[in-house]
Formats: C-alpha cells, structure tokens, sequence
C-alpha cells in the first residue's frame, strides 16, 4: 500500500483527497478515463465508467495504463472486480473497427471471428451488415455508418471509426487574434479535436466554447455547419464569428423560424431541423445544401432525439460537440459517444476559475415559511398542484428585493420557471421581463440594455438558460426551476460565470418554500452546486435582513 | 430381511459418545417418538434417513456398502465411518433396507457398484498460489455491512416469513437503504454466528456485544461462522490447505468424490464460497492466510489479529454535500457514533455516507439532541461542521418534537396525535396527503378520560410529550384508528416535524414509510438503539406495547413462523433428549423383547437369544417361528429341535448376521 490520493471503491468511483501531496498528479491521470462526479471541498469523486474507459482507450491509453495509475496512487488495493472490468472494458474497443475496403465501401473488420460472429447474428446489427466477406470482415450498408456505432456500443464492442471524413469544400476561415488569444486550455481542446477527427469538448460556461468551435472550424478551413439551440444563440454565435474570425456578414448565414439563409458557414437551430411538415422533415435538405466540412453541435447534451437519429446519417463528415456537462437528463450520453464521438477534451470548472477565466461563485438558498394561509391551501391541493404553489408563494418578492437591495450596483438575473410568477414578480421589481413569447428583436434589445447597464434587472424565464451571453451578471435570483434539473442548475449558474470585470463575487441564490416539495426538488440541485464545489450556504429568509448572513457585496 | 435387529443391537452396543454422533450426524424424523435403540433403529432405517446419510458418504464408502466383502476388517476406516453413521451392523452386517435404497440411488444417477469401482479420480491440475493479499479489503467491507445490518436489526427487528426466514421486502429495503447487496448472505451468517435470533415471529439482533467489539474479532466471528456453514464433506478436502491455495480443483472434484451429493449439498456449497469470497476467507478463490487460520479451527483473538491492517483512519470528512467520506476503518465507538447520524451509500475500506435530513430528524427521534450530534460530529471530523450540516442541526433541533405521536390506548383509536403550535395541528387536519389517517377531533370528554387510558400509559405519554402543550385546551390532539407507527411515518413522508412519544421511533429511516407487513405487525422501539432512547424490551413485550389491537390472523401468522424459525432450536433439544432415552433403556438390558422377536418373525432374521433359568445362562441360535402367551417358539437348527423358550426368562437377544 503506497497511501496515496486515491481509493478506488468496488462501485466504480475513485475518492481523491485533495490535500493530498500527489493529489494533483493523480487528477490529471484520472481525468483521462474517469468522469468527475463530484468535487466538495475535501473528497473528490470519479467514477469509472464504460464510455469514460472506451474515451481514453479512443485516445490511445491502454488498460495496463490506467491501472498502474490506480495502483501507483490508490491508498489501498484496487478491489479486483473493478481491475478487472477496467481491463475487460479496455479491451473490447477497437477490436471492431469500421473501415473502407479498396472500392471506398464500408466495412466492418474485426480482429477475432467470433466477436464478429457475435455482433453479427444480433437482431438489431444483422440488417446493417451484408453477407460476411469472411470470418473477419462484413460489408456495412452505406447509410448505417452512425447506427452501427450505435449499437456496436450498446452491445458492448464500440467500433473505432476509420473509415476517414468527406474533407467537405475547402473555405478560408482564420482566427483574427490581435488584441486576444486563444487559452490555453481552448487551444489544447482544438488540438485534440483535430486529431480525433470528431468528438465532443466539454468546457464550463463561460470558459468560451464558442472560440473551441471558430477555432476548430478555422482548423478545418472547410464550409460549417452550426447547430444551435435557439435564435437568439444563432445570433450570439454570429456576432462571435464576426468578432473573432475573418468570416463577414455575408459569409455567415442563419436557418432559423425567422431567417432561412445558407451560406459558407450556416448556423441552424435544433428546432427548425427537427420541424416535420406532413410527417416529413421538411428542413432536412440544409444537411445536404453544402458540402460541409465540419458540423458543430452547440450544447450537446440538449441534444434532440431526432437530431440523433439524422446526425446518424452524417458520419462522413467531422463532427464537433461542445457542451459544459455530458450528463444528459434523458440517460442518452452513449448515443453522444458513438455519434458525435468520443469526449476529445474537458477541463473541470474550478481548474478554470482557479486560472481567473471564469468568475468564482458563491450559492445561498433561502428558506421560506409559507404564511398560514398559504400553507392550508398546499396541504389540500392536489399532488399536480403542489410545486407551482410552493414555488410560487408571493413572500419570494419580498425576499427577492431584500437580497438586490443587498447588491447595489450590480447586475441582476431572476430567474424562473411560472410566468405568472415572473409577470408578478417584474411588475413588483419595475423592471423588464423575457420569457419564450419575448420577440427576437425585443429580447436582444434588453440583453444590450443588460449589458450597457442600462438594465440593472432582468426577470427571465428559462429562455436564457442556454446559450445566452450575460458577461455583467452578477446575481441571480432563482425563484423556481424545473423539479430539480441538474442540467438546468449548471446553466443557470453558468451565467453567472463569465469573466468579470470587476472583483465581484457572483452570487446565485435560490428562493425554497420550507417543508414542500419544493425544498425536495432544491436538494438535488443544492447537492449537484455542492458537489461541484462552490461554497454553499443554507439560510432562514430572516437571515436576509441580516446584514452579517450574506456576502459582502462591493 | 430387515436391518432392524441388527442396527439395534449395534446401537444398544453405543457409548454415549458414539450413539450422539450418530443421532447428531442422521435424519430422525419423530425423535420424540424414540424411546430405545429399537425405535431408534427404525428411525434410521426410514428411506429418508438412509438417503441424506448416503448422499454425504465419498465414492470409497459407498463402493463398500455397494460391494460388501465377506471377510472385510472391521477396523477399516470405511466401515468404522459406515458403523458410525448406523449403515452397517455390528459386524460390518449389510443392513437390507440401505442396499435397497443405494441401488435406487445409483440406479438414478446412472450408476452402478461396477460404475464406482471403475471410476478413476479425475486428474487435476494444481492451481498457482493466488495473490490474497488484499484479503482485507473483502473483510472489511462484509464487516462493516454486517454491521450496518445488525444495527438495523436492533432499530427495526425483520419479520419473519411463514419458512423462518426474514422477509423479502425487509431484506430489499435494506438493500436499498444501506447500499448493501445480498443481505440474505449477511443475514444467513449473522445467525450462524449467533448475532440475531428469532423471537416472535422477528429476526432481532443480540449482537451488541459483537457491535461493540473491534474490527478484527467481528470478522473473526463471521469468519468462524461461514466456515461452519460450508458443508463438512467440502471442508474436509481442504486439510491441509495454505495459504494462496485454491479451492476450485476442490470444487471441480467433489462430484467425482461424492457421487451421490445432492443439489442442496452443492447449492450450499456454492452459497459458502461465496460467503467465503466476500469476507476474504478466500480471495478470487484462493485461501487467504486468515482464511487458512478460521478453517483450522484457530482460536477467535487468533484470528482477530489477522486484520490489523490497514491502520484505523484518524477521522472523517463532513462535506457542504452533505456527503461523509470515511477514509479508512474507524473504530467501534466511532463507526456507531457516526452510525447514529448518517446513511451509508458505499461501504469498503472506506466508505461513503450521507447525512440527510431524514438522518438527522432520525437521530432526534431517537433521542439525540442537537449539541449532542454536534459534539459527536466535532469527535470525528477532520474538517469541521459546513455550514448546510450546521444549519440542518440547528434548525431541526428547534423544530423536532413539534408534533408527538404516541400510541393511544381507548377504545376509539390506536394512536394519538400531540401539537406544539395550533396552526400545524390546523393544516395537519386538512392535508390531503394525510387524508388516510382519518385524524379526528377526540371525543367530547378528551382522550385522557378513559379509565384505560389512564391505566395504560397516557400519564406517561404526557410524561414523555415534554416541550409539547399535550393537554392545552388550545391545542388538543388528534386521534386515528391506524397504528402509531403508521401515522408517523406519514407524517414524516409528508414532511411535518413529527417524533415518536412514549418508546415510539421512526420505522427504518426518518422517513421511510412503515414496513407493509401483515396487520398487526407494528415495529416499535429498538432495544438500546441510541442515547435517550426508551428503554428496552424484548420484542414480544413491544409488540405488546405499541399494537394495542393486533389482529387475530396477525398472531396467528406470527405464531406459524415464530415456530418455524425455532424449529431448529426445539429440534436440537428433542435429540438431546433421544440419547439420554436410548441411553438408558440399553442400560437396562433388552426391553420390550416381544418387539424384537415379532420383527425377527416377520423378517425371518436368526436370532442369538440368550436366557437364564434358575441360575443356568445359555445362549442358542435359534430361527423364532412364533410368539404367544409370553413364550416364544423357534427352531434350533444346530441341534435339529423347537424350543420355547419364556420371554422374562430373555436377557439378551442379538440378531445374526446372514452370511454376505
């Protein structure tokens, strides 16, 4: 036993004490096969798992590797069952590669007859394949490429992709670095994106994902595909691309509700490419319009069902995932893995706050009594009813102005998730409110009040969870959310994250009526802020008016 | 010819030794019936006997049964062991009823007495020693879930089903609760080990000693006791077994060496090797040294020190997660303290808890307070107490206790409901979530009127309501119909700071929902479970106490497993009280010799009768032929003659042998 940093448990996950002398060492040698699942102050925890182990094999690593780094700095002896699951894991990639025979037909090879036996002869992979060329080697149909892969992983084999990208038609994109340049972490991310060919970087918000992607694209000199969640982030990737890249105005196209464009570089949001008219996709042409080089997927872990099942389709060409967390509330991250591809790069949040990109925050929740007559009516209402009550009590305003009251001078968010709530909630804050029925227009109209200052508040539903740049906020005030989403926490939080100007703390407060259901869904996502290790406090809503409970403010 | 008369004489000839090995190691279906070796004899020689005791015998053993030698040495080995186990006579003398029942036996494995002597041992490869030094690691972490279940045991005794056994939904939510896998292999070895017992139709723990005890002689206890489940046969293989020895060429040859094993041997077997893996008595099946040392019999404080490594961890992480981090094994007092306030959700060499609302309202329930958590959490952290750990103290230490649930002893409900504020008794009596509970206003006169009541307990559910205004006008209680476990548990589900009065505590976690048994089947206090606790008492006396009103059917199927589960025990004593029978009635000399002669009528069996008349002993061979107005008639071919000879004149009778 060396007493090391780590102790690897038989449930797969592996606790790093972070004052450990070694701790760094070993943090940079888990990252490569381990997802961080927590990191409280004291103890971090990883865990192992299939699609981390199969990413870093796709990045060259071997088993022996992984598991000297476990021996050399585990504390006690790596329980059995997990080396040897890392070694069987390890060992079943690659094993099945897809590739092009001398005709540039896809096939699908495989080292050992039998695991080629076995794929083949599985119900949902037999039609995918032709008849066997011999022991070792199937002709794979040529539209089934993405599903290959994706029940190749399903199953356990995931294939390594060889079968090379369309280079797409060659188009001069360049960074134009002058008075910034790319991080260094940005420039690690592009690198290893250029080597994979495809894949996804996993970056926090506010750690500049937008610039990975006008790089990446730059690197690829190719015509590009965008995909967004929604307008108004189409057109913050527009602006970017304008600002930071030698592409202009008319070389950038937007294919949204409004705009129907394609240029060199199109951006186009999930929603118009999964619109169906008469039970077809009627935007589906757009894959096709031009010869892309390189398709970018904004936000990956959002994405669509039915984007998964074209993006199936488009396994020739190179393929960009950017997102700030892989985890996917729907449980989909192996369909992200075998389609856009294997995670290139991740950087953890507080590595990057702790270099100064990002802003450092602080989380508080408030707790709320609900008034007599309050609580009487969520004792009686029905279960459906129940959440929308307790989110919604009226005492949330009240707590509301008291906390701004507390940040003079800064810039502030309120969020939430009723518009009801957020109608009466703006009236009561005299300032403006944005919510999906905002118009394009009149919504990047505020956002530059925000900006500008001009806008002190802004009342928002979950419209600017993604995808929207608030560089001047400071605060946010969460007044109710969607039952508990850890996705949504991360974004919500991660408007908080941009750098800022000045020294100011960011502070996210969540508002939670005491003894609801409420409170049940606040633990998940009190837990998910904690375990990412942003300092977390719990207070009473009297606290508030507590000079000494809160954050200095500047 | 029956074997009877012969296994009789055979056991007549038994020291006390002798005689209880071989009740001990046979089926006896009725031992209360058995009065002499006669009925004993019968007993042994049921089909049902003789199969269990054949399916334990190796291939060698069952060739000598299957192939008896006419001139065999009775001090053989084999037929010493056959004699033993009551398959011979005395004289090695085949005994009919166990030639039959092999032949059937081996006729029904496709075997034969040819087949057995023909078989070669099967040739296996000796396995390398295997690396076992992370032995530890595996005892540690079943240790450690042993633990957690025992406790849990002592919080929250486990029903029992109609077999014995502990309930499948206990078993899940435990499972589920603790994060601990297969409880049922945990279970199986707590009670060899003696650890849990059933009592009234409830699994509960008696392990508080062994609770309190230090790593390494809770292993050795549980170590000592998967041993003693592997079946003997299989144990004897492994004398002689070192360290880093396998135990699979073992596992590959007992069918060859026992051919007549049953299922259940190798399902047992099976169960014990997997005991065995998981508290590192062997590791990837390779004998650990400490499980070289539990096997041969090593004394427990022997055994303990084996698990001295690795060093006990100095203390614990507490994170603003909530999450606990246990860097290492901790201490006895250090485990139960952090126990009282957390839920684990990994355990190993180190482990993984989480304290949670729920925990902490469990611990107050429990009669903690919050300096006392506090204190406790200060004694182990290495980090301090975050502030969300703090604030959840705090507050939940103001507001536990505002609402007291007590078992209620009227007539017009089970369980009474006690407010510190009005306006939660208000919204208690409207919330839709406790629509179920059908709480209502007590009648006119008040709860406390009833001269049962009064008798019963509701001076001292008052008593133990302190803090609460139990009684104020202006806050009266609340009644419901339903158990008082039930109704806590419901209110603590819906979220209300609910405690448990007068011995009553949280079902299973703060807010876990009472355990759905059969009606009447309320889970009470825990005996010791925590400082401040209600005293203790067995659980008979708490079912007593807190189910006022149990159901008929309730009893009744709490009777049918509660003598289930003791069968084992009551089974045990009926053997005892066998060999102390048989013992004397062979001390006696022969009784009831008419018996023995009509058998050997019926059977044709040569008898040896030995008679004393007027001072003469004479012993003659002699074929009985009948038996009427205690004499009994028989021919003596050696001398060509029909002697009749009187029964009380009979001292001694053996039965002779034919000829093999």
């Amino acid at each position: 036993m060396t007493l090391g940093p780590l102790i690897v448990q038989s449930d797969h996950t592996v606790l790093l004490e972070v004052a450990h002398p070694d701790a760094e060492d070993a943090r940079h040698e888990l990252a490569v096969f381990a997802e961080l699942e927590r990191a409280p102050e004291h103890i971090h925890t990883y865990r192992v798992t299939r699609l981390g182990l199969w990413n870093a094999r796709a990045a060259g690593h071997t088993a022996e590797e992984i598991l000297d780094t476990l021996n050399r700095h585990a504390k006690f002896p790596v329980p059995s069952g997990v080396a040897a699951e890392i070694a069987d894991t390890m060992r079943r990639y690659g094993r099945l590669t897809i590739e092009r025979d001398a005709e540039g037909d896809l096939i699908l090879r495989s080292d050992d007859a039998a695991i080629l036996r076995e794929v083949s002869s599985a119900k949902k992979i037999a039609p995918l394949l032709g008849n066997k060329i011999d022991d070792l080697t199937a002709p794979v149909e040529a539209w089934a490429r993405g599903e290959l892969k994706q029940q190749l992983v399903a199953r356990g084999w995931p294939a390594e992709d060889l079968a090379g990208y369309r280079p797409g038609e060659p188009y001069d994109i360049s960074l134009e670095e002058g008075d910034w340049e790319l991080r260094d972490y940005q420039a690690k991310a592009v690198e290893a994106f250029q080597r994979g060919g495809s894949g996804v970087v996993v970056l926090p918000c506010g750690a500049g994902k937008t610039l990975v992607g006008a790089a990446s694209m730059a690197a690829v000199g190719a015509k590009t595909l965008i995909l967004v969640t929604n307008a108004v982030s189409a057109r913050q990737w527009r602006d970017e691309l304008l600002k930071r890249t030698n592409l202009t105005e008319d070389e950038i196209g937007e294919y949204s509700g409004q705009v129907k464009e394609v240029k060199p570089v199109t951006i186009a949001t999930y929603q118009i490419l999964t619109s169906r008219r008469k039970g077809e996709y009627a935007h589906l042409s757009l894959l096709d319009a031009q010869d892309w080089g390189v398709i970018v997927y904004d936000e990956v872990h959002l994405l669509p069902a039915p984007v998964f099942k074209l993006t199936a389709d488009l396994q020739a060409r190179r393929r960009l995932g950017l997102t700030a967390t892989l985890v996917r509330e729907d449980g989909r991250e192996g369909d992200v893995f075998s389609l856009i591809g294997p995670k290139r790069y991740d950087a953890a949040w507080k590595d990057i706050e702790a270099q100064g990109f990002i802003a450092p925050a602080e989380c508080f929740e408030i707790r709320i009594d609900l008034p007599e007559s309050e609580r009487l009516e969520y004792a009686v209402a029905e279960d459906q009813d129940r959440y929308r009550l307790a989110a919604s009590t009226a005492q949330k305003e009240r707590i509301a102005r008291d906390i701004i009251e507390r940040h003079p001078g800064e810039s502030v968010l309120v969020i939430g998730q009723y518009i009801d709530q957020l109608e009466s909630m703006a009236e009561s804050l005299g300032c403006p409110l944005i919510t999906g029925q905002t118009p394009v227009d009149e919504r990047e109209q505020l956002f530059n009040a925000f900006r500008s200052g001009e806008e002190r508040i802004l009342v928002v539903s979950k419209v600017a969870n993604f995808s929207v740049d608030l560089p001047d906020a400071s605060v946010a005030i969460q007044i109710s959310g969607s039952f508990g989403s850890r996705q949504e926490e991360a974004q919500r939080l991660g408007r908080l994250l941009r750098p800022k100007q000045s020294d100011v703390k960011a502070s996210f407060y969540t508002l939670i009526a005491r003894d609801t259901v409420d409170q049940d869904f606040a633990q998940n996502r009190q837990r998910f802020l904690a375990e990412q290790g942003y300092a977390y406090t719990i207070l009473d809503a009297e606290d508030v008016a507590a000079p000494r409970s809160l954050p200095a403010s500047s | 010819m029956s074997g009877t008369l012969a296994l009789s004489s055979l056991i007549a000839s038994l020291d006390r030794a002798a005689l209880s090995q071989l009740a001990r190691a046979r089926r006896i279906a009725a031992p209360n019936s058995v009065n002499d070796p006669l009925d004993l004899a019968t007993e042994l020689l049921k089909s049902d006997s003789i199969t269990q005791a054949l399916t334990m015998l190796p291939r060698a053993e069952l060739l000598l049964l299957a192939t008896p030698a006419a001139t065999a040495d009775p001090s053989d080995t084999g037929y010493v062991r056959l004699r033993t186990l009551g398959l011979i006579g005395a004289d090695n003398a085949p005994l009919a009823e166990v030639g039959h029942a092999l032949e059937t036996l081996l006729t029904a494995r496709g075997l034969s007495a040819a087949s057995l002597a023909a078989a070669s041992n099967p040739t296996t490869v000796p396995a390398e020693p295997g690396d076992t030094s992370s032995w530890f690691a595996s005892a540690l972490t079943a240790t450690g879930q042993a633990g957690w279940l025992l406790r849990d045991l002592e919080r929250t005794p486990a029903k029992l089903n109609r077999n014995g056994e502990v309930a499948a939904a206990w078993m899940r939510t435990a499972e589920d609760r603790l994060a601990i896998p297969h409880t049922d292999e945990l279970l199986e070895v707590l009670r060899t080990a003696d650890l849990t017992r059933p009592e009234g139709g409830f699994c509960v723990a008696r392990g508080s000693a062994w609770l309190t005890s230090e790593r390494g002689d809770r292993w050795a206890a549980l170590a000592i006791a998967s041993v003693a489940l592997m079946p003997p046969e299989f144990r004897g293989g492994l004398a002689g077994a070192t360290a880093g020895s396998a135990i699979e060429p073992l596992l590959s040859a007992f069918p060859h060496r026992y051919p007549l094993a049953t299922e259940a041997t190798f399902a047992a077997i099976e169960r014990a090797a997997k005991l065995w893996e998981r508290l590192g008595v062997t590791v990837g099946g390779h004998l650990s040294a400490a499980g070289v040392a539990a096997l041969t019999g090593s004394a427990a404080p022997d055994l303990a020190a084996h698990l001295s490594v690795p060093e006990t961890a100095p203390g614990i992480y507490i994170q603003p997660d909530l999450s606990v981090i246990v860097p290492g094994p901790l201490t006895a007092r250090d485990e139960a303290a952090l126990a009282a306030i957390a839920l684990p959700e990994q355990l190993g060499v180190a482990s993984t808890l989480r304290i949670s609302e729920a925990t902490l309202s469990d611990a107050f329930h429990r009669g903690l307070t919050g300096d006392t958590i506090r204190e406790l959490i200060e004694g182990l952290t290495l980090t301090g107490i975050p502030q969300p750990v703090d604030y959840l103290i705090t507050t939940l230490s103001e507001r536990a206790g505002s609402i007291v649930v007590v078992p209620h002893f009227g007539d017009d409900a089970r369980t009474r409901v006690e407010f510190a504020r009005p306006e939660l008794r208000s919204t208690v009596l409207v919330d839709r979530r406790l629509a179920h509970l059908q709480l209502q206003e007590p009648a006119a006169r008040g709860p406390f009127d009833s001269a049962a009541d009064r008798a019963a307990g509701g001076t001292a559910a008052r008593g133990t309501s302190a803090g609460v205004t139990t009684g104020d006008e202006q806050v009266r209680p609340l009644l419901s119909r339903l158990r008082a476990d039930h109704v806590l548990a419901a209110l603590l589900d819906a979220r209300y700071p609910a405690r448990g009065g007068a011995g009553l505590v949280a079902p299973g976690g703060a807010a876990d929902v009472a355990p759905c048994g059969a009606a009447g089947t309320a889970v009470a206090a825990a005996p010791g479970a925590a400082p401040g606790a209600a005293p203790t008492e067995g659980p008979g006396e708490r079912a007593d106490a807190s189910v006022a009103t149990a159901t008929a059917p309730a009893t009744a199927s709490a009777s049918a497993s509660a003598s289930a589960s003791a069968s084992a025990s009551a089974s045990a004593s009926a053997i005892e009280a066998l060999i102390e029978r048989v013992l004397e009635s062979s001390q006696d000399g022969p009784t009831d010799v008419s018996r023995q002669v009509t058998l050997a009528i019926r059977d044709r069996t040569k008898l040896s009768v030995t008679v004393e008349i007027r001072g003469a002993v004479r012993t003659f061979s002699v074929l009985p032929v009948s038996l009427a107005a205690g004499r009994l008639r028989a021919l003596d071919e050696a001398a060509g003659v029909e002697r009749t000879l009187p029964l009380d004149a009979i001292t001694s009778i053996t039965a002779i042998a034919p000829p093999a």
